[in-house]
């Protein structure tokens, strides 16, 4: 059981998560926000119910996907590919070629459904097969398929925002 | 780009990340207020219990004022019925708080929230239809409890009166049946099919 303290020290050093989901789902600094307050609110009601079967940081992405995926907003906004957040690939000392190709690949990645996003954020984060199957409530095999089609639309996306 | 590349240069920039809120923020922020569909839906639920504690109290006063044959059975009938969706609203309320606390997987949280919306919408229209029978039977009790104890009234076409209190009646019906539909898709039926369309995205194989 978490004390509200130690609550707010795991999240401390895992709220790069919650800000990864906020950045993958929402365009808007206000709607981010929006959503960072939601996920935390609810990691928090949740908490009594974590009895450590799984890493915090595991429990704290279901908890992030959760949210942002049954995320509700009276006004849904559509995503402009011009607010893209593009200042993650510039920290990279990169070449140019490489940074437009990373721009292009998160242009594609934001094209992607609610579900493919998670699905990619995952395996960004290095989850194998089997725990993203965790997390999302699919078979790793049902994963593996998802993953593959997923692969050949964001190699095919990605060249059109090049 | 493959994305096995691009997975490649994120992990060696990964480590230059940097988002930190003080522990201040962080309290503040689970203190603060929820705005999720689940919380919506527990204030109308509670706004629900306060219409129905106000039809059970209209219903002890009509008891106590009109101590006629006719008015008890239909006072006892609508603390009844308020009582009976009374344990129906509850169960759903004590239901939308487990579901609130628990961090099941994807799948399992959308499949809750989309139940919960459904049984909601479902419990909304049933109140609508339960608010309008009552009315219709108020009506029809006071409109012939006013006429029968009027004196000066000596001829009275009852035949008429209940023809156009009828017509009347399914005019109202129809306009709440439309209205409750066009309301609740309004408030949910956008963000219903979203959610069924996600998860009908997660179990195609």
């Amino acid at each position: 059981m978490y004390s509200e303290q130690e609550f707010i020290n795991a999240v401390r050093d895992n709220q790069n998560i919650v800000h990864k989901v906020c950045n993958l789902y929402m365009q808007h600094d206000g709607d981010k926000e929006d959503l960072f307050q939601e996920i935390l609110l609810n990691a928090w009601k949740g908490i009594k119910n974590f009895k450590g079967e799984a890493k915090f940081s595991t429990w704290l992405y279901r908890v992030a996907l959760n949210t942002a995926i049954t995320f509700y907003r009276k006004d849904q906004r559509k995503v402009a590919f011009s607010e893209l957040n593009e200042q993650q690939v510039s920290v990279a000392e990169n070449t140019q070629g490489e940074e437009d190709q990373m721009i292009a690949m998160y242009k594609a990645i934001s094209t992607l459904s609610n579900i493919d996003k998670a699905l990619v954020m995952l395996y960004l984060e290095n989850y194998d097969y089997l725990e993203i199957g965790h997390i999302m409530g699919i078979t790793a095999n049902n994963v593996a398929v998802k993953m593959n089609r997923i692969k050949i639309k964001l190699k095919e996306y990605s060249k059109k925002y090049l | 780009m493959e994305l096995d590349e691009f997975k490649q240069i994120l992990q060696s920039i990964k480590s230059e990340e940097h988002f930190v809120h003080s522990d201040e923020t962080l309290q503040r922020i689970i203190h603060s207020k929820t705005s999720s569909v689940i919380d919506k839906i527990k204030k109308s639920i509670v706004f629900e219990f306060a219409v129905g504690i106000i039809f059970i109290a209209a219903s002890i006063w009509t008891w106590f004022s009109y101590p006629g044959g006719y008015v008890r059975p239909f006072s006892m009938l609508t603390i009844m019925l308020c009582c009976y969706f009374f344990i129906y609203l509850f169960n759903l309320y004590r239901k939308m708080n487990t579901y609130e606390s628990a961090s099941p997987a994807v799948r399992e949280k959308l499949q809750q929230v989309i139940n919960i919306l459904q049984e909601f919408v479902r419990v909304y229209f049933q109140l609508s239809i339960l608010v309008l029978l009552i009315a219709f039977i108020f009506g029809l009790i006071t409109g012939y409890l006013r006429v029968a104890g009027d004196a000066a009234i000596i001829k009275f076409n009852w035949q008429r009166a209940l023809f156009l209190y009828i017509g009347w009646f399914a005019i109202w019906s129809v306009f709440t049946y439309f209205f409750s539909k066009w309301y609740v898709k309004r408030l949910y039926g956008n963000y219903l099919q979203q959610l069924k369309g996600h998860l009908k995205d997660l179990e195609n194989g």
